[in-house]
């Protein structure tokens, strides 16, 4: 049985149209930069045998909560816990950063309204607070209109414009006149953190670039970059960038990235995006049978933080390639996971009491061995091979599975006592319909079945010795194995599983999911990867250097007046 | 049973007559289908008919009951119309009878419908989540349009803050209030004015600035509510620790919590419709407090685990035990809303309050003879005090899960409710096929004769 590699949703295809209705207001452009093709020339490469027409994307991308949360704290100098806060996302798709789904119903107006004037009020009743936000000793008109101007560059992340600096000024001065510069400042903070330009990341200051496509002003590549690099807003460096016109440029481009990447606001997204990989949020309500584990209840966020730790280490600090990712034998834990590990204490903890671990590399490797994935992809007192085994399929070999046929018999078969649960769920799946699919399904699931249903190594179940042998067909290779790191360190060496990870990393820097027509892109960045021994890091970087990124196409409805 | 008085308040519609309102209470995971129906078959409702059952809360209430059975899901379960996991159809297709694609469907539900044509300013029908554990395809069942879920509120006492508007408090203190909020909120809307004049806007990002723009609308116009929680109540929903999401012993709490804000926001008139889950489909709390150790989606299976798939021994009363309970929240609902009076009656007999779930028998997915619990007539709508069987066949799940034609998908009651709320289609008819799965018409012996 092959694997089939079938892509996702399908998509329309933007029109090629040249633009040509007229700009609205623009900003005072930048000093002229030089507007040369963004993309790399090694990328450019790969795009030349795979150059998609770029899809239909919008210009206004509203901040996730993490990204808004990120952003405050670095405006306001303060953390803002969102999770208590903010009217919950749905997110059905895999990435929460998906630029469809990000709108704003009325309930989560409410709640940014509610933040802005939460934070509006604390300034407004506190003249020091307002004094350090503004730096204006003297607290006069001058200094806010100064401050008006720096500050409201950095919420908008970009210059305002004059009749955006008078509207500003004419709010502050009827607060000033209601109770005084703090007030004053109080009303226009509070005005500023509810704007669209605020909340979203608005991308309508066109510039030209190569073969039709459109950049982004300097501004908006510095959000473009920022947001996705690091989930937060540009920084002075950035924005200094951008006003100096040093941003659009192919070199100052690749040194930004570099930069960024090498900087403490990249671990938070490279931490994210692997927890959501492996669907971490749901940890937290993972419940097993409490008389078999009776400490487990507790463990759902320290599993989260394992994830984001090893993977920020394994990508950023020992830039790791994908296949030592993959199966890299190290983890961070803390003390109960170390338990749970059946490892001695952790010494040299952090402040959050994690510190990283060495592993025996013939059990354990890489995120498939961690406790998050298998004990998410078990059941209360058991493993659950089919649920590990369809996890690997879709999400790291990035295969289309169908659903169950709907005519199976879903009433399961009575068990004779000391089953394992390899023989139980051999025997639930023998049936005519089922093979076809879990002949390849089962195998992958039953490598893992040297793990119980909290992630724990064990040699036995239900007093026999555990099972964990297999083969499956991957590509043209019959691959065989017993235990888990020889089926993980063969699918490491794959391009199917270097293809897939690739696709969900375009899928989460892209904030989209792929079309139909774009299938080469992952294929082909995973190639230029492999050929050349990439690393993670390296693999983000030409992400954020291709034109799928840096460019949009002309979307048909635009030079409408509305 | 007298209820204690639980907020000051000043009706909304005590001088004039009361527009109808919907709420609906949704229960995952099916029921247990042996002990749900009152005994001795369709017919009038009786206290002695419910004894037994799971509906024997409901006792002394009967007259302001309708209990239907024998209707299908439309779409249909089992692959027959989607090819779907049925927790997925069952919870997504509720009030949409719509088609679904990647856990999401593809059409408004019939709540956010009605919403949009009576609820003041037109805005959303009000939708709580006492919890949200379950399966990630079967999150909602409401849904503001195609693939859009309507955001749910997990805190009653957000939700509570979201329409109370500004307490009536000093009079100089709200003018102060008021001045600030104007004068911020026309600048922010200036923002929005000057962006949607952008061309390079295509119609998606009109809607979406759109949709924003009318959340903030009416922010600073909100006057002081006389429609308040007393003092105690409200403070118990101001504790409530918006972190836990009612997991493990909050749910209870948080419910009941729930189930009284959105019981004073339909007294108070902020909203006509309201929407109630208690836990997302194949819902996966434990019920606790009723001593139960397994959780709700592996008991509606009889399973201790499903891949031991070892029988859960008094699997049958641990899920007669559930609907048993929220049996009693329904009545708990009906008590709240029997005691505000509009003009004409109480809120409770102007409205359809309508419990239902995403399955019948949890064991097989079954998506026929649906349990469909209504009260209230709708302010005479709909029929009281009956029991009626919909299907014409004793027994509806002797039919089977397969290859069947049509006889009462629930599509009609989803028309019905439209009808009994007014609500018209875009022409100005009444409605007369809501959903994109099922048949046309209402399920017209449920109506009042006239």
């Amino acid at each position: 049985m092959k694997f089939l590699f079938s892509p996702c949703l399908p998509v329309v295809c933007a029109l090629a149209c040249s633009c040509s209705g007229s700009a609205s207001k623009q900003v005072d452009p930048p000093p002229a930069g030089n507007i040369d093709d963004l993309t790399a020339p090694d990328t450019s490469q790969v795009e030349a045998t795979c150059k998609p027409a770029l899809p239909q994307t919008s210009r206004l991308i509203r901040l996730t909560h993490r990204q808004y949360a990120n952003t405050l704290a670095e405006l306001m100098g303060e953390a803002v816990n969102v999770g208590a806060v903010l009217a919950p996302d749905p997110t059905p798709f895999r990435f929460d950063n998906d630029a469809e789904l990000l709108r704003v119903s009325e309930p989560l107006a409410r709640d940014y309204r509610r933040v802005a004037e939460d934070i509006g009020s604390r300034l407004a009743g506190n003249a020091e607070r307002a004094k350090q936000l503004t730096e204006c000793a003297n607290q006069d008109t001058a200094c806010a209109t100064r401050f008006i101007k720096t500050f409201g560059a950095k919420v908008f992340r970009r210059p305002l414009r004059s009749e955006e600096l008078t509207a500003f000024a004419k709010l502050y001065e009827v607060g000033r006149t209601t109770g005084g510069f703090p007030v004053g400042i109080g009303w226009t903070v509070e005005a500023m953190l509810q704007t669209p330009d605020f909340l979203y990341r608005v991308s309508v200051d066109d510039q030209p670039g190569p073969e039709g496509l459109i950049t982004p002003s300097a501004w908006e590549l510095a959000s473009l970059l920022s947001f996705t690099l690091w989930n937060s807003m540009p920084d002075d460096e950035l924005f200094t960038a951008a006003a100096q016109g040093k941003l659009l440029g192919r070199v100052a481009l690749r040194e930004q990235v570099r930069r960024m990447l090498n900087d403490r606001r990249a671990r938070d997204m490279v931490g994210d995006f692997h927890n959501q990989f492996m669907e971490g949020k749901g940890f937290a309500n993972l419940q097993r049978d409490p008389k078999v584990f009776p400490t487990f209840g507790s463990l759902g966020p320290a599993m989260q933080k394992e994830i984001e730790l090893f993977s920020t280490a394994a990508v950023l600090d020992d830039e790791l390639p994908f296949a030592a990712f993959m199966t890299a034998p190290f983890t961070y834990l803390n003390g109960a996971l170390a338990k749970l590990y059946g490892l001695p204490a952790p010494t040299n903890t952090d402040a959050n009491g994690f510190s990283r671990v060495t592993l025996d590399g013939g059990k354990r490797g890489g995120l498939l061995t961690q406790p998050g994935f298998l004990s998410s992809r078990a059941h209360q007192d058991a493993s659950a091979p089919i649920l590990r085994g369809t996890f690997v399929l879709k999400h790291a070999l990035c295969m289309d599975l169908p659903p169950p046929p709907p005519d199976v018999d879903l009433t399961l078969p009575t068990p004779e006592p000391g089953m394992t649960t390899r023989e139980l769920v051999t025997r639930i799946t023998s049936g005519g319909a089922c093979k076809s699919c879990h002949s390849f399904i089962n195998p992958i699931g039953f490598a893992f079945e040297n793990f119980n249903a909290v992630g724990q190594w064990r040699d036995m179940d239900a007093g026999k010795p555990v099972d964990a042998s297999g083969s499956v067909d991957l590509g043209e290779e019959r691959v065989d194995f017993t235990g888990p790191m020889p089926l993980l360190n063969r699918l490491a060496q794959s391009p199917e599983a270097a293809t897939c990870y690739a696709k969900n990393w375009l899928s989460f820097i892209l904030a989209r999911q792929l079309g139909e027509a774009e299938r080469c892109l992952p294929e082909s960045l995973a190639q230029l990867v492999g050929d050349n021994d990439l690393t993670i890091k390296d693999l983000i970087a030409q992400t954020v250097a291709t034109r799928a990124f840096l460019y949009r196409a002309p979307n048909a409805e635009e030079g409408k007046q509305p | 049973m007298a209820l204690p008085l639980l907020e000051s308040l000043q009706p909304a519609h005590a001088n004039v007559k009361a527009p109808r309102r919907l709420m609906i209470m949704f229960q995952p995971c099916g029921v247990d289908v042996s002990r749900f129906w009152p005994k001795g078959g369709p017919g009038a409702l009786s206290d002695s008919a419910l004894e037994g059952t799971a509906l024997s809360p409901l006792a002394g209430m009967t007259k302001k009951l309708l209990v239907l059975r024998g209707v299908h899901s439309s779409p249909r379960g089992h692959g027959l119309d989607i090819k779907l996991n049925d927790h997925a159809l069952g919870t997504n297709a509720r009030l949409t009878a719509a088609a679904i694609t990647n856990g999401l469907a593809e059409g408004i539900s019939v709540d956010q419908f009605i919403a949009k044509q009576i609820n003041p300013q037109s805005r959303p029908a009000l939708v709580a989540a006492v919890a949200r554990s379950g399966q990630r395809d079967s999150q909602f069942v409401s849904f503001m349009g195609a693939r859009q879920p309507a955001p749910m509120h997990d805190s009653p006492w957000k939700m509570y803050q979201d329409f109370m508007g500004l307490s009536a408090a000093d009079p100089a203190v709200l003018e102060r209030v008021t001045k600030r909020r104007q004068s911020v909120m026309d600048l922010v809307r200036g923002q929005f004015a000057q962006l949607s004049t952008s061309p390079r806007l295509g119609q998606k990002d009109r809607e979406k600035l759109d949709l924003h723009f009318s959340g903030i609308r009416d922010v600073e116009n909100q006057v002081a509510s006389s429609c308040k929680l007393r003092a105690e109540l409200e403070a118990e929903v101001k504790a409530v620790n918006p972190t836990l999401l009612g997991a493990g012993s909050t749910f209870v709490q948080y419910g009941k919590l729930h189930m009284d804000v959105l019981s004073l926001a339909l007294a108070c008139g902020h909203t006509n419709v309201a929407t109630l889950m208690w836990g997302a489909g194949a819902h996966s709390s434990t019920f606790g407090w009723l001593g139960q150790t397994n959780d709700h989606h592996l008991i509606s299976h009889r399973v201790v685990s499903f891949t031991s798939s070892t029988e859960l021994n008094g699997a049958e009363d641990m899920l007669h035990s559930i609907d048993l309970w929220h049996a009693k929240q329904f009545r708990y609902l009906m008590d709240r809303l029997n005691s505000y009076t509009d003009l004409e009656g109480t809120v409770l007999d102007n409205s359809a309050l309508v419990w239902l779930n995403e399955l019948s028998d949890g064991k097989s997915h079954h998506y026929r003879d649906l349990p469909f619990v209504i009260a209230g007539s709708a302010g005479g709508y709909l029929q009281q005090g009956q029991f009626m069987n919909l299907s014409k066949l004793a027994d509806p799940l002797s039919l089977g899960l397969r290859g069947l034609t049509e006889v009462a998908p629930h599509n009609k009651l989803l028309t019905t409710l439209c009808n009994a709320m007014g609500a018209k289609t875009p022409a100005g008819g009444p409605v007369t096929n809501f959903g994109s799965y099922g048949l046309a018409g209402e399920f017209d012996e449920i109506k009042a004769k006239t």
